[in-house]
């Protein structure tokens, strides 16, 4: 076989080569996380999506954890158990938000008349006041009232809102009842 | 080179490094990633193929629609994927978290089908009938609604068959050149039904972390495909 | 060029001639060449019915197994398997024994494999027809029938490296390492890709890596390497001068077997960002290979070109060198995100696989093949047949992938403006494919008349057998015979 030595330019075309290979996975590696794709560098690269917090979509969240249980995906309620439904429930579409946020806070329990038919049950629904921030709640009670799958389109809900109700009814423990509620102004000061 | 052991040890050095980078650590890393959920919908995505929409891809698998069409949407920069409406986003891995197995196709002589299931009328669920109709149409005689295509037909997922009493509601509706003779109809085989059902699932546009949807176009060029992306006759051919 | 002699080496006794390590291969040639003679023409006519519909959609739609999508990876994966598959085995086989000087051992484990390989081969095709296609390109056969050819594979391999292990010639050659390299591989990237998706099999992309791991290795290992043996042999061979450099060669081999099978993924894969990073680097490494083969064989042939154009079989090297190193080139271009964007998923796909397999590799063996009939059999196919087939090859296989990677640049070029209709630009990339489909007809042209080629070494064969046989039963005529001749 011969003897043939190849020129310095050989050897420089594969340095060259060798480093493009060394460099597209030194500078084009994205950290080696499974969460950064073509063409962002780094994760705090990548955009967020619709830019600032939608109080609907992050409360869709809650609800399908939380709430979607009983009152269903769909937000038709339970027949067998009792449980009322919030799409299109004139509760939930009330102009003031003060029964609502109650409600999330302590639960409720017993009879309650929705869109003109009885529900209800003994045992109620639970409390969210240590589940859930005054943030959380506002968002998930914005979503049940704003929720475009439901098409229903009431007044968002604030966090404010809801710390002002939380600090009215911090003592107390017990699940509302229908009758109690209904004592109560809609609107939250 | 000299010893017969050594030189077999050596390639097996070689072909197993290949298998360890680009197999086994990828796979440690995405291969049992778990579905997501998703704000936008309130559901875990991807979410399973509904029944039909499943049988579907097997007849998607089995005429070997992939040689043809890819199923993957490049992100901006790295070709016309999106300015062409083949998507509002680039896929990710997570898309086909479900698929099985998955079709990514590597030659595009069609156009890339990933949100085909979003094309003409824009995931209203009123224009389903619509997109069935045309989905059906088109995978009978393509160039019925695509003049010009180069899309084989496939008559044999139809029946053509004797009018009995009143047309079948399933009929197609075939004008000109393409209509059955006096009398018959052609009636779509479950076989079509299912395509049909799996092209219309085929929706990859929820907004992911890793890829997020951008905010709605707003410059003049992107307009124009989108609304030519709406019109039902020029969709799929784009 | 350490060339210390092992000292298990055989006595100079038992160290046999060429012609005898010739001979070794009468049957095991006979057989994968009729095979894969038949193979070519079968999968070269669906390719062209696959291409004709291509033009004419409507055409033949009445049956579910002559629609364009079961036709195509159908009439692919037969080239691929059935022909460039085994024929390199026998070719590959061949160039290790004459390299080792050895006659070629457990011939019967080849012939097995041989038989297995194309029950393998005949149970995959009528699959993917019948729409039992696993929808993987290159893995389209279903399990059963991918199985039947690891296994052969491994029997034919085995074959090789134990024919390898007893070699009497101390100096290997770059040829012999290149086949050794291609034995393997098959079994290894076939055997792990089965493996890897029985049972559950692996979830989402992780099936796409699994299919293009599979699909990278085996075209540029198992088909390159025979491809790179071919060439690596006959180019010092008909140009009766020695290889240029034995380490350059070294440099080649190494790192085409240690980086060419990472380079499994492309811009704008849906992988993460990493993965597709160290795939483009693969890619990058892999061409150091490509780069010190062309070298190589640059300066081997330097000076003699016109040698390059003397004989068929020369004129087909040429071609194959040709079409290696530029499929290798166009490999290293698609790692650059601005002609990756430009001509992924368009015809140029296409045209690269016809210039690696079609170009590198059945044009680089069929350079060999008469040689080895002549040889290992002592009948010669017809010289004028042999030219005759070698120039339609040549301008068959040049007609089919030189419009298909023009064609793909069009129309990359063509969907690069985004307001431009998909079809439009299909259609202004159509002529050029209309070329190719002429050029498949050529092609096909050739394969039958390699196949009537052969058919004259059968019947003169056969014909010899027949003489040998009458003269044994019938004493008086083998008394005249021998009379005639003496």
């Amino acid at each position: 076989m011969g003897s043939y030595t190849a020129p310095v330019g050989f050897f420089i075309a594969l340095a060259i080569l060798a480093y493009l290979g060394h460099a597209e996975l030194g500078y084009h590696n994205g950290q080696f996380s499974p969460g950064v794709y073509e063409p962002y560098a780094d994760l705090r690269s990548i955009p967020k999506s619709g830019g600032e917090v939608n109080p609907v979509d992050e409360g869709r969240v809650v609800y399908a954890q939380l709430c979607s249980a009983c009152h269903q995906p769909n937000g038709s309620g339970n027949p067998a158990n009792g449980c009322p439904p919030v799409a299109g429930s004139d509760w939930v579409l009330e102009e003031g938000p003060a029964r609502l946020i109650r409600i999330v806070l302590n639960g409720a329990k017993g009879p309650i008349m929705v869109n003109g038919k009885e529900w209800g049950s003994p045992v109620g629904m639970l409390a969210f006041k240590d589940a859930l921030s005054d943030e959380q709640i506002a968002h998930v009670i914005t979503y049940i009232r704003q929720s475009p799958e439901w098409k229903n389109n009431a007044p968002t809900v604030t966090a404010e809102m809801v710390k002002s109700v939380r600090e009215k009814t911090s003592s107390r423990g017990a699940q509302w009842t229908s009758d109690e509620l209904m004592k109560i102004p809609t609107a939250v000061e | 080179m000299n010893s017969t052991p050594l030189l077999f040890l050596g390639i097996l050095i070689a072909l197993a490094s290949s298998w360890w980078g680009v197999l086994v650590a990828p796979s440690l890393q995405i291969g049992n990633a778990p579905t997501v959920f998703s704000k936008e919908t309130g559901q875990h995505y991807p979410a399973n193929r509904p029944g039909l929409a499943q049988q579907g891809a097997e007849i998607y698998r089995s005429e070997g629609c992939n040689s043809c069409h890819s199923q993957l949407v490049r992100p901006e920069g790295f070709g016309n994927d999106l300015a062409r409406g083949w998507g509002k986003r680039r896929t990710v891995a997570q898309d086909y978290l479900r698929d099985n197995p998955v079709l990514l196709g590597s030659v595009r002589i069609g156009p890339d089908l990933s949100n085909i299931g979003y094309r003409m009328g824009a995931g209203d669920t009123n224009a389903q009938p619509v997109m069935v109709a045309y989905h059906l149409k088109h995978l009978y005689h393509p160039r019925t609604v695509a003049p010009g295509s180069v899309m084989p037909a496939y008559p044999y997922l139809f029946e053509k068959r004797p009018i009995q009493g009143s047309p079948s509601a399933s009929a197609l509706k075939l004008e000109g050149a393409f209509a059955p003779p006096e009398g018959f109809e052609v009636v779509p085989t479950p076989e079509a039904t299912a395509l049909v059902a799996y092209l219309l699932s085929l929706r990859s546009g929820v907004s992911l972390a890793e890829a997020p949807v951008p905010p709605p176009p707003t410059n003049a060029v992107e307009t124009a495909t989108s609304s030519t992306n709406a019109a039902p006759a020029s969709a799929p051919t784009r | 060029m350490i060339s210390t002699a092992t000292p298990s080496l055989p006595k100079s006794a038992d160290i046999p001639s060429l012609a005898e390590v010739d001979a070794s291969f009468r049957s095991v040639a006979l057989f994968f060449f009729a095979k894969a003679a038949f193979w070519l023409i079968a999968g070269a006519f669906l390719l062209l019915l696959a291409s004709i519909k291509l033009h004419a959609p409507a055409m033949m739609s009445g049956a579910a197994w002559l629609t364009y999508g079961r036709l195509a990876p159908a009439g692919w994966d037969i080239l691929v398997y059935g022909f460039a598959g085994q024929a390199g085995f026998a070719v590959g086989l061949w160039l290790l024994a004459r390299a080792s000087m050895q006659r070629l051992q457990s011939s019967l484990l080849v012939l097995a494999g041989g038989v297995l390989w194309n029950v393998g081969v005949l149970a995959g095709t009528i699959g993917i027809l019948a729409g039992y296609s696993t929808g993987r390109e290159l893995l389209e056969m279903p399990a059963g029938a991918m199985a039947c050819l690891v296994v052969a594979a491994g029997l034919i391999g085995s074959a090789g490296w134990i024919t390898f292990a007893a070699r009497t010639e101390s100096q290997t050659y770059p040829s012999a390492w290149f086949v050794l390299l291609s034995l393997i591989s098959f079994v290894w990237f076939g055997s792990v890709a089965l493996m890897m998706y029985s049972g559950e099999g692996p979830r989402g992309v992780m099936q796409v890596l699994v299919q293009r791991w599979y699909a990278n290795g085996i075209t540029s290992l198992w088909l390159g390497g025979i491809a790179a043996a071919t060439i690596f042999h006959f180019l010092p061979h008909t140009l009766n001068r020695p290889l240029a450099s034995r380490s350059l060669a070294l440099i080649a081999f190494w790192s085409l077997a240690f980086f060419a099978p990472w380079a499994v993924t492309a811009h704008g894969d849906p992988f993460p960002r990493w993965i597709i990073s160290v795939g483009i680097a693969g890619q990058f490494m892999a061409s150091i290979a490509i780069l010190a083969i062309a070298m190589n064989w640059w300066k081997t042939a330097e000076g003699s070109l016109n040698a390059l154009l003397a004989s068929p079989g020369a004129r087909l090297i040429g071609l194959a060198a040709v079409a290696y190193v530029a499929s290798g080139a166009l490999d290293l271009l698609m790692a650059f995100q601005r002609f990756s964007s430009w001509t992924r998923f368009s015809w140029m796909h296409q045209g690269l696989d016809w210039l690696l397999v079609g170009g590198a590799v059945i044009a680089g063996l069929f350079a060999i093949i008469p040689d080895v009939i002549a040889r290992s059999t002592g009948q010669a196919l017809s010289p004028g047949l042999v030219r005759l087939h070698a120039t339609l090859t040549l301008v068959g296989v040049s007609l089919i992938a030189v419009p298909l990677v023009v064609g793909g640049g069009i129309q990359g070029a063509r969907l690069s403006d985004p307001t431009m209709p998909f079809m439009d630009a299909l259609r202004a990339s159509m002529h050029l494919v209309r070329l190719s489909s002429l050029g498949l007809v050529v092609f096909l042209l050739g394969q039958f008349v390699f196949a009537f080629a052969l058919f004259g070494v059968f019947r003169s064969l056969v014909a010899a057998c027949a003489t040998t046989v009458r003269t044994w039963a019938d004493p008086v005529s083998k008394n005249r015979t021998a009379g005639v001749r003496s």
